[in-house]
């Protein structure tokens, strides 16, 4: 096979890799004390929120496997930010209706998006509570990258055990144009091959993050948010260690 | 003062680099010899080495969870695996041991996590997030009884009992759930390695019985009767095991705590 061809698979994976990082960074994770309505973000661990956001991706781009690689990658980020926008809105609804606390910031005086005073309702003893709205466009931002980090890992390793199952002749143009002459049954074990490395690829790359944020993130405005250049170097390096177990495997 | 020293010196009652030895050597050999029901049973020494690396590894505090470090052991592990099923389960075993090592100076060298050993550490999670995935899928697909040493044995039925079914996808939680559990649900101020160990022979009867009904689905899938012998056998020995860890994790902690040191309120309230 092309060298040129691995090479720019290879790439893309590690591209893959610094926009997962830098999707993971944007989200709201607010762990075990956002559970308590005693931290800003939403209520779970950064791993599972992401295997969350990257499973809907990588299944949008396993059910538009025929389609151009562009719209593939903008429909995972879609769905990825749809489903985290639903996670987001939820629990909002269990902080203000349930709890009884308004969204409150705490590293900002004042919403970066909506410029009121939001430091305000901080409950005291607490480091804010809820999603407020600066919170949940940063959220969406975020699984917005992700999906699309997820669907850039899906679609050149999934089109190239295509390129191999089917006997195709493996060009640039065949890994991210449409396929035409290829029906679903041929290509069943493929999507699943594909789907399985890439979110071996996806949770590594999120973990990698999840150790830089340690816990609590709020967003771009959030002071571990400059950890990001070191933690996409990271999993730009750890991308390219994987990428290459992964061309091992489908040549 | 004895009981001081009871609750806060950390009690190893087996040691690491004993763990590693009969996991890598009991494990390895048994996806060598490629009896799927033998390899399925010979995964719960990898389950332990995992489960007792977890432990050494969270015992630092990783800021995330617990659950981050098993998913990202066997996410390491299924990329090596499925080097490893198409060529040969010891260049698999090679390359998970070199990604873990790479990826451990990887994380160390840019400070992401402060832990000590870390590459150490990491290339021994990812060794045994290999080792127990691969057990599980030759557990799981395999449809003959011939050895494999420097081949791989991902043919079209093993492809189809895989990946048609998406039962890689269960094998892929299940293999996470038994490495990071244990850790997860023994650690506080008075966790000890033996309780901990014991869950996870619990976990690893879970994994074995699931991978069991798993192969019994395959068995219908592919159309193979005789593959149901070995079904059998794998849920009856996972449910065994299983049980024998309840009951031993159940005596264990009837033991320890029917010693109580303090009865937690303090000044007047403790034991004279």
């Amino acid at each position: 096979m092309d060298f040129l061809i691995l090479i720019i698979i290879l790439i893309a994976i590690a591209i893959a890799g610094i926009l997962i990082s830098i999707g993971t960074m944007l989200l709201p994770i607010g762990g075990a004390p956002a559970a308590m309505f005693t931290s800003t973000g939403i209520a779970t661990g950064a791993e599972m929120m992401l295997t969350g956001s990257g499973i809907t991706g990588i299944l949008m781009s396993a059910v538009l496997f025929r389609e151009n690689g562009l719209i593939v990658m903008v429909n995972a980020g879609l769905s990825s930010a749809i489903m985290m926008s639903t996670v987001m809105l939820i629990c909002n609804f269990l902080a203000v209706y349930g709890r009884g606390v308004p969204p409150a910031l705490y590293t900002r005086e004042k919403d970066p998006i909506t410029g009121e005073n939001v430091k305000i309702y901080i409950t005291p003893g607490t480091t804010g509570h809820g999603i407020p709205t600066a919170c949940f466009i940063s959220g969406i931002i975020g699984a917005f990258l992700g999906g699309l980090g997820g669907a850039l890992t899906f679609i050149p390793v999934f089109r190239l055990l295509v390129i191999k199952a089917l006997g195709l002749t493996p060009s640039i143009e065949a890994i991210f144009s449409q396929l035409i002459e290829v029906s679903s049954s041929n290509v069943l074990s493929s999507i699943v091959i594909a789907a399985t490395i890439a979110l071996g690829m996806f949770l590594i790359n999120a973990n990698i993050t999840a150790y830089a944020i340690r816990g609590v993130i709020e967003g771009w405005w959030d002071p571990k948010f400059k950890n990001t250049p070191r933690t996409a170097l990271a999993c730009f390096l750890a991308s390219i260690v994987f990428g290459c177990i992964t061309l091992l495997f489908i040549l | 003062m004895t009981h001081i020293s009871v609750l806060t010196e950390k009690r190893i009652s087996v040691s690491s680099s004993y763990l590693a030895v009969i996991a890598i050597v009991l494990s390895l050999l048994s996806i060598c010899l490629g009896i799927p029901s033998l390899a399925a049973i010979l995964a719960i020494p990898s389950i332990i080495w995992g489960a007792d690396t977890v432990r050494r590894i969270a015992s630092y505090g990783l800021g995330t969870g617990v659950p981050s470090i098993g998913n990202l052991s066997v996410s390491i592990g299924i990329l090596s695996s499925l080097v490893g099923l198409k060529y040969s389960p010891i260049l698999g075993v090679l390359i998970a041991a070199a990604t873990g090592f790479i990826f451990g100076v990887i994380i160390s060298r840019l400070k992401i996590l402060k832990i000590p050993h870390f590459p150490r550490l990491i290339t021994e999670l990812s060794l045994a997030g290999y080792l127990t995935l691969t057990c599980l899928v030759v557990g799981v697909a395999k449809t003959d009884l011939l050895p494999m040493v420097f081949n791989g044995f991902l043919n079209d039925d093993v492809v189809k009992a895989l990946f048609w079914t998406g039962f890689i996808a269960a094998i892929y939680w299940a293999s996470t759930l038994a490495i990071f559990h244990p850790f997860n649900a023994g650690l506080g101020a008075d966790e000890r390695q033996g309780r901990t160990l014991r869950i996870a022979t619990v976990t690893s009867g879970v994994t074995i019985c699931l991978s069991g009904i798993v192969r019994l689905g395959n068995a219908g899938i592919l159309g193979r009767p005789w593959m149901v012998n070995e079904a059998i056998i794998m849920i009856a020995i996972g449910g065994l095991i299983w049980i024998y860890g309840l009951i031993s994790l159940y005596n264990a902690c009837r033991r320890e705590a029917a010693s109580t040191l303090w009865t937690g309120i303090p000044g007047r309230g403790g034991l004279e």
